[in-house]
């Protein structure tokens, strides 16, 4: 990504040293997309990892009865989880 | 301050620009280089030669000669029609690196653009003009045309920016048209 950034992608590109505008194809930024699609998929799969690895403390014994916190919370990860494994292969 | 010269750009620093503001500028010996490339296209355009791009056609067009005193008219319809991006505008911050990117890479100095023309762009970011850009319409393989376009159209009095203000986006009649929405920052 940091080499793309700090390469000329112009059609035609002018080089001044030899007087000369030449056409050529530097403007083709796919290798960068699928870089960038790996990197998604790459970091779905840390998000599996992280969602199996989470903790949900148990409340306080002596605390009223509440909503189930930890299957609420379970929930969302699994959506944010869904959602993110739909991007990274979109 | 940040000075593009088309070789130091980082991500550190691109994020500095798009989200923090950071102030930009030009490397001197950038300058000197985009100066020196500028000249070869003033001088090819001037020439009876065809050279793509300079003064030719685009695309299935690109085997046309175009005459020297349409030139100036080709350029403003080349942005104009390309300007034909679809879908919401791009979050400030992503325009804000569009700009980032394309300065620094015309600081490399093998693009021709004029010096002004590059001025122009670093004053944009400076002063936080944001161009309305549409989020669909790249296709990457053909480099950013659709997108650079609305970005470009901005630099000669044309297309969309935003105003900064959190209302419904406007779009009203061009020049200087400004468009306004919850996304900008």
């Amino acid at each position: 990504m940091t080499t793309e950034a700090n390469s000329a992608t112009d059609n035609p590109m002018v080089f001044a040293g030899e007087r000369e505008i030449v056409s050529g194809g530097n403007f083709h930024g796919a290798p960068v997309t699928m870089a960038a699609d790996l990197a998604a998929i790459a970091l779905a799969q840390l998000a599996t990892i992280s969602e199996r690895r989470t903790e949900v403390p148990s409340l306080d014994d002596d605390r009223p009865p509440a909503p189930d916190i930890d299957t609420i919370t379970r929930l969302i990860a699994s959506g944010v989880l869904e959602e993110s494994c739909r991007v990274a292969v979109k | 301050m940040i000075l593009f010269d088309g070789n130091s750009l980082t991500f550190e620093r691109l994020v500095a620009i798009a989200d923090l503001g950071e102030e930009v500028g030009l490397a001197p010996d950038a300058v000197a280089r985009v100066r020196a490339a500028g000249a070869v296209v003033d001088e090819q355009a001037a020439g009876q030669a065809a050279v793509y791009g300079i003064n030719t056609g685009f695309g299935s067009f690109a085997e046309v000669k175009i005459p020297a005193d349409s030139l100036e008219r080709l350029q403003l319809n080349l942005l104009r029609s390309h300007a034909a991006g679809v879908g919401d505008p791009l979050p400030v911050r992503v325009v804000r690196a569009m700009m980032a990117l394309r300065a620094n890479v015309l600081a490399k100095g093998f693009s021709g653009i004029r010096s002004q023309t590059l001025d122009a762009l670093v004053a944009l970011l400076n002063r936080r003009v944001h161009p309305r850009v549409p989020c669909r319409g790249s296709v990457g393989a053909s480099g950013d045309l659709a997108p650079l376009a609305h970005l470009a159209l901005v630099l000669v009095g044309e297309g969309e920016v935003w105003d900064g203000a959190r209302a419904a986006p406007r779009y009203t009649a061009r020049p200087a048209r400004r468009c306004s929405s919850s996304a900008a920052s």
